[in-house]
């Protein structure tokens, strides 16, 4: 019989260091896999910044942002249906009969009105299917386009990107605290505006009397976002958190 | 140990009871109430897979979880696709509703469709339509038939092309082909030729097609026409004929009647006209609680039908003596000479006739169609007796026809003589539903050229050479009479999804217009009547389509009735059965076979579903041996002549000794079919036993002299009645809590009209004492508001819900409608018989009285979840997946269920849904459920594209392992409330909250007796605020302090006479 610390059938001395490494790697693995999933599958990262190509280049920087159309000029149906719908093609051709008549950028939308097909735009804000999103709820309700898509009015012919992570976290964040995001009603599609321009607000319009309310109560022109809020937020009956974060309000 | 249906004629006391089985408390009885999932095997979630097979699927679901997540992924792309110019008043995203119509049996059934995206969704009534509306034209009440063709329409299997015959095997053709053969074809029989066409229709009573047919006939002037319906209400006309001496209808006004008496009829469950006598007949029940009246209802019958559950007095009888009975009372009546019956039956008709000769002017008499025309004759002459005419009864005038037995043949005789050379059926099936005397399928093979219109590919297409796919109603324009004489328009939600056409548009083809649509010949008929040549634009056509309906003729005024004369037959012998032929209550004639949503159904009365059985009485079964244990239901061979039939002799409590109910309308051969496919409609193919197989054209709808044995051998059949039973302590106290016979019991409360009115308390006497729990022991008050516990479930609403008992009458429209509305998947067979239908709702039949009472009385009480305060189910939920709202609504959240079932196991009313599969995914009993697919888009990929398009977009398509139930159509909850919320911020409404009526959930809407209410209970003006103070309100189960917010109401019974105090029994 061989010593017993030398045969062959016994583990070297040097596998000894085997422990350790296993230990580093079962400690290190139990922080770097879960960091690495949390980054990872975080909205934050897979969907803020997502930005497809679109069919056609359309800038609205150059609609919104610089020649001024109202939002609802093409979403029309976003105060009155959960759906803001993406204008027909004859929105488009309302104006492009005349202007850029023959642009080449333009091919596509004058071959969907000469054939009849849609333009197959790419949705860029896309909820889980088992989350029911009103655009009439929130819009009614002083809850402006920019606090879910941010500066549209900035975003060129690279196309429309996403701002924001749209995770039911972020949902219940407002949600929970309505008053930092209420705007009056009419400054919804004003995706530039600040509570301090509201002292800018001409006469006969619910800003000017949103204003002259707060005006009269906190005896300043200075307005902040939590007066306005704390205003608006009696001023539309919005419900308090527990209604507005029950599980039926998005889930059915 | 004997676990069968016992032999001794009394088993046990028990009194209330739902099933046979759990009357003789079978094993499997007994574990479905002590192990909730008493089937639950886990090998039958992976079927035959071996353990290693699971491993590497695991595995390999593992690896691709782990792609999934560090692959930093969104889900798929997904395209917005916009019209390019968008109709006037179209809002993508808001629901449309359009009137239409659809037809059956050659009546109208006048429908609101919903369609979302230009597909339709949801089918409901049209609440304008007098036939219809409830709650006063607030909402319109649809038949369970009429809902589910929904789904017809969406049926992969509907047939989707034109199939010619060719020399040797059946090939695909198309429209071209088509109208090139019969413009070839039919060039050459113009004129006196035309004498070679035959047309064989279904009934039906649409002008636009009697107006094509018309034209038809000016081509072809010697072409014959003939009309068959296997369900047809042949012996009605003929007995209008002998009575009045012209074809009438009779229309029931059935709310002006303090009296019905029903002899065999099934007015409420099977009639053109069943909706507006279920809405008037609950109408006279609603008045109990004001006025303290009631009408009564008499139910003589040779079966167990939806009448007969509700009716005060029934009396179970075989056919023969349901005659004398009548002619007996025609004899009270001074019309007839006495009958030689027995005591009991003259006591009977003297105290009816007592009851009925002193109101005269508000009494109906109704016989059933499939009584002798003679005997209806009699009817009509005691109706007149009795002063009914013109106050309780109209009539109108009817199209005269040959019956349908003769028509069809005659037909067949003139095929037989080979005189006809092209027949044309326009729809119908009758190579599978002709009386089968006639041999249909021979008479067939010697026509040379037969071309066949069906919506489905089917027995008669097979034996045809020209198959032209149909349009369904829902694609298609067209006009159909409803039964009370109004002109139904039908417009059409869709574009033909397979490119059908309707039978007036192949009949136009056919005559030469080869340019016609069903909206030309639409247009055409209606430019016509309304003689406006711009009938497109015609303000009284858009009115009527918008209102659905035109009014139709007048009643008549003037009425003589005259009593014809009866040959009385020989009675049986008491060795031999009578035969009723009956329409399936959903399969009507076998036409909806292949519809999952309907075979998924239980029958509202047996509660039996995927399959017909024969139903015998339980002194029959004795007779013959015949027993019943769980699903396992013992053969029966029916002998009629000749003939035989084998099929499960089914045990229905209440049946009437001596005849034995054949629902029509199963074991078809080919249900359906893809185009050439040899996969015979997939759901309904070969399910049910032939009953037809027995019919004769001498025995429409009852045969004498049948003879019946044990057939030696078992089927399964699958029935509902034994599941999900409420029992929330065990078996052995289960009756003490449903109660004993003319007593209430905690789940079922009921009384008498008389002990009502004497005491409102008296269908909650035997109520047992509340037994609060201890975290929340003070009563809810509406409108108190309280921090933390439920009284704060009512901010801004507080939903609540009532059930009317009195008024149910079990009928399936409401289940029907949860099923459209809320995705519900259909299981299959296979799955229902292990207790895993998805139903939300369910209607509990609860029989009454002793097993060998030859009449137990039926209690129908709704079942769904009842949205308690204090729920249960929420308590043991390890994952908060189910939990309160601030409404009151007790909420499910899909994606956190992780399918422990806790909940359900905590639920005594066991109203929560398991799935156990992706029962969405394939047909009912294939599921090779896609593991290695990716785990988000799984339902996507494996959904039909066409099935997938029924869907309701409101509401999550649930995937295996979640929990579900009942949301109070929280969907509908939603969208009303944010609707009014809209306006009132647009400025256009005061307040911001909900009226009542604005939220209807869809068992609501669907309900034809009004006996489910919806709304908000902070509202006191609300109708169920109201309802929940009504003296007969309950909460079902009260003493475990669950306090749901939906309560039931207690049933009342009219009897002539208070039943006697039930003497106490021994246990």
């Amino acid at each position: 019989m061989a010593d017993k610390y030398t045969s062959k059938y016994v583990f070297p001395k040097t596998a000894n260091l085997l422990l350790p490494l296993l230990i580093l790697m079962v400690v290190g693995g139990a922080t770097y896999v879960p960091t690495v999933v949390t980054i990872g599958a975080s909205p934050e990262n897979t969907d803020v910044g997502y930005q497809p190509e679109q069919p056609v280049a359309y800038s609205h920087a150059l609609h919104v942002g610089q020649l001024g159309l109202d939002c609802r000029y093409c979403h029309t149906t976003v105060d009155k249906a959960g759906f803001a719908a993406i204008p027909p093609t004859q929105t488009c051709m309302n104006c492009h009969v005349n202007i850029r008549a023959e642009s080449p950028k333009l091919a596509a939308v004058r071959e969907s009105w000469a054939t009849g097909r849609s333009i197959p735009w790419v949705k860029v804000h896309d909820l889980p299917d088992f989350a029911y999103f009103n655009h009439s709820a929130h819009v009614n309700k002083g809850v402006s386009c920019m606090q879910c898509h941010g500066r549209i009015d900035h975003m060129d012919v690279a196309g429309v990107h996403q701002a924001k992570n749209l995770s039911m976290g972020w949902c219940v964040e407002c949600h929970r605290n309505t008053e930092k995001s209420l705007w009056p009603k009419d400054q919804v599609t004003n995706l530039g505006f600040t509570p301090d321009k509201l002292s800018l607000a001409e006469p006969g319009t619910e800003s000017f009397d949103v204003f002259k309310a707060l005006q009269k109560e906190y005896k300043t022109d200075t307005i902040t976002q939590e007066m306005l809020g704390k205003h608006l937020h009696a001023k539309y009956q919005i419900r308090d958190p527990m209604f507005m974060t029950s599980c039926s309000t998005c889930h059915r | 140990m004997n676990d069968k249906t016992p032999q001794s004629p009394v088993h046990t006391g028990r009194q209330y009871w739902q099933s046979l089985n759990e009357l003789a408390e079978t094993p499997a009885v007994r574990a479905a109430i002590e192990n909730e999932f008493p089937t639950y095997q886990p090998g039958t979630m992976l079927s035959s897979q071996s353990r290693r097979h699971f491993l590497k699927l695991a595995g390999a679901s593992m690896a691709l979880a782990g792609i999934t997540v560090t692959g930093c992924r969104r889900w798929p792309k997904e395209n917005v696709v916009e019209q390019t110019s968008r109709p006037i008043g179209r809002t993508p995203g808001i629901p449309e509703r359009y009137a239409s119509a659809f037809e059956l049996g050659g009546y109208a059934q006048p429908l609101l469709v919903t369609t979302f995206d230009g597909r339709p969704i949801k089918i409901e009534g049209n609440p304008l339509h007098p036939q219809c509306k409830t709650f006063g034209g607030k909402l319109g009440a649809s038949t369970l038939i009429a809902q589910a063709t929904l789904l017809e329409m969406y049926d992969p299997e509907r047939s989707r092309a034109i199939v010619k015959k060719g020399s040797t095997a059946r090939e695909a053709s198309t429209w071209q082909g088509f109208t090139e053969f019969a413009s070839q074809h039919f060039a050459k029989l113009k004129g006196a030729d035309s004498g070679k066409i035959a047309i064989l229709t279904e009934q039906t009573s649409s002008p636009t097609f009697a107006a094509q047919l018309a034209a038809f006939k000016k081509a072809f002037p010697n072409v014959k026409v003939y009309e068959y319906e296997p369900i047809s209400r042949d012996n009605e006309l003929t007995a209008s004929k002998l009575a009045f001496s012209a074809a009438y209808r009779q229309i029931y006004n059935i709310a002006a009647a303090d009296v019905v008496v029903s002899f065999d009829a099934d007015l409420l469950g099977q009639h053109p006209d069943a909706l507006r006598h279920a809405n008037e007949w609950s109408s006279r029940r609603r008045t109990a609680d004001a006025d303290k009246t009631m009408n009564r209802l008499y139910q003589i019958e040779s079966r167990y039908s939806t009448t007969g559950t509700i009716a005060d007095e029934r009396v179970p009888a075989k056919i023969r003596l349901i005659e004398e009975l009548i002619l007996q009372l025609a004899f009270k009546a001074g019309l007839e000479s006495g009958r030689s019956l027995a005591a009991s039956e003259i006591a009977f008709i003297d105290a009816l006739w007592a009851d009925i000769s002193t109101k005269t002017g508000k009494v109906i008499v109704a016989g059933g169609y499939h009584l002798r025309p003679e005997i209806l004759g009699v009817i009509a002459k005691i109706n007149d007796t009795l002063g009914a005419f013109g106050s309780t009864i109209t009539v109108l005038p009817d199209t005269d026809r040959p019956t349908h037995a003769e028509s069809i043949k005659t037909l067949v005789d003139a095929m037989n003589a080979k005189s006809i050379d092209t027949l044309i059926m326009l729809g119908g099936n009758p190579v599978y539903d002709a009386p089968t005397d006639l041999n249909f399928n021979a008479g067939l093979a010697a026509v040379p050229t037969s071309i066949h219109l069906s919506l489905y590919f089917n027995e008669t297409s097979q034996q045809s050479t020209w198959h032209v796919n149909r349009a369904h109603y829902l694609e298609s324009w067209g006009d159909s009479v409803a039964y009370d004489g109004t002109i139904c328009l039908q417009q059409p939600m869709i574009e033909p999804l397979f490119a059908g056409k309707t039978p007036a548009e192949l009949l136009a083809v056919i005559a030469g217009d080869t340019n016609a649509t069903s909206q030309s010949v639409f247009y055409g008929t209606w430019a016509a009547r309304l003689n406006d040549k711009n009938v497109a634009n015609s303000k009284a056509l858009r009115k009527a389509l918008h209102d659905g309906f035109v009014e139709g003729s007048a009643p008549a005024t003037k009425l003589s009735v005259q009593s014809p004369k009866v040959n009385i037959e020989p009675a049986n012998t008491d060795e031999a059965f009578e035969l009723r032929f009956v329409a399936d209550y959903k399969m009507y004639d076998g036409r909806f076979i292949n519809n999952g949503w309907l075979m998924e159904v239980p029958d509202p009365v047996s509660k039996v579903s995927w399959d017909n059985v024969a139903y015998i009485s339980y002194a029959d079964a004795i007779k013959l041996g015949v027993e019943q244990r769980d699903h396992t239901i013992d053969l029966i061979t029916i002998k009629l002549g000749s003939k035989a039939l084998t099929i499960p002799g089914y045990i229905l409590p209440g049946q009437p000794q001596g005849v034995i109910t054949l629902p029509l309308g199963w074991a078809r051969k080919i249900a359906g079919a893809q185009l050439l496919s040899d996969r015979f409609g997939s759901i309904g193919s070969g399910v049910g036993y032939d009953t037809y197989s027995l019919r004769t054209s001498s025995t429409m709808y009852v045969a004498y002299g049948a003879l019946a044995e044990r057939a030696g051998g078992t089927a399964d059949v699958a029935t509902t009645q034994a599941h999900h039973i409420i029992e929330p302590v065990g078996f052995d106290v289960r009756e003490k809590r449903i109660g004993e016979k003319s007593k209430p019991g905690l789940i079922v409360h009921e009384s008498t009209l008389k002990a009502f009115v004497e005491n409102p308390g008296a269908p909650h006497s035997k109520a047992h004492k509340l037994l609060p729990l201890q975290l929340f022991p003070e009563p809810y008050k509406p409108g108190a508001k309280t921090e933390g516990g439920p009284d704060a479930f009512n901010n801004p609403h507080a939903w609540g819900m009532s059930i009317d008992m009195n008024s149910c009458i079990g009928c399936n429209a409401c289940v029907m409608a949860c099923v459209a509305e809320n995705n519900i998947p259909v299981v299959g067979r296979d799955q229902v018989i292990m207790n895993r239908e998805m139903h939300w709702l369910r209607i509990d039949r609860y029989y009454k009285g002793p097993i060998d009472d030859p009449n137990p009385q039926v209690t129908f009480q709704p079942m769904m979840c009842v949205h308690c305060e204090n729920a249960p189910c929420e308590e043991v939920c390890p994952v908060a997946a189910t939990v309160h709202d601030t409404e009151g609504l007790n909420t499910m959240v899909y994606n956190r269920c992780i399918g422990t079932r806790y909940c359900s196991n905590n639920c005594p009313y066991k109203v929560r849904r398991f799935n156990y599969l992706d029962y969405q995914s394939r047909v009912p009993g294939d599921f090779p459920t896609p593991w290695l697919g990716i785990p988000d888009t799984q339902q996507q990929q494996s959904i039909d594209k066409i099935k997938a398009m029924v869907f309701n977009p409101e509401v999550t398509v649930r995937m295996r392992g979640v929990m579900e139930k009942c949301t109070y159509c929280t969907q509908r909850i939603k969208s009303a409330t944010i609707d009014r919320r809209n306006e009132w911020a647009q400025g256009q409404r005061e307040k911001p909250t909900v009226d009542d009526f604005d939220v209807v959930t869809a068992c609501q809407q669907a309900c034809p007796t009004e006996a489910i209410v919806f709304g908000d209970l902070n509202d006191s003006e609300s109708l169920v605020s109201k309802l929940h103070k009504n003296q007969r309100a309950y909460a079902v189960l009260e003493e475990l302090n669950n306090r749901p917010r939906t309560k039931h109401m207690a049933k009342l019974r009219n009897p002539t006479k208070e039943p006697e105090a039930a003497a106490e029994k021994e246990h």
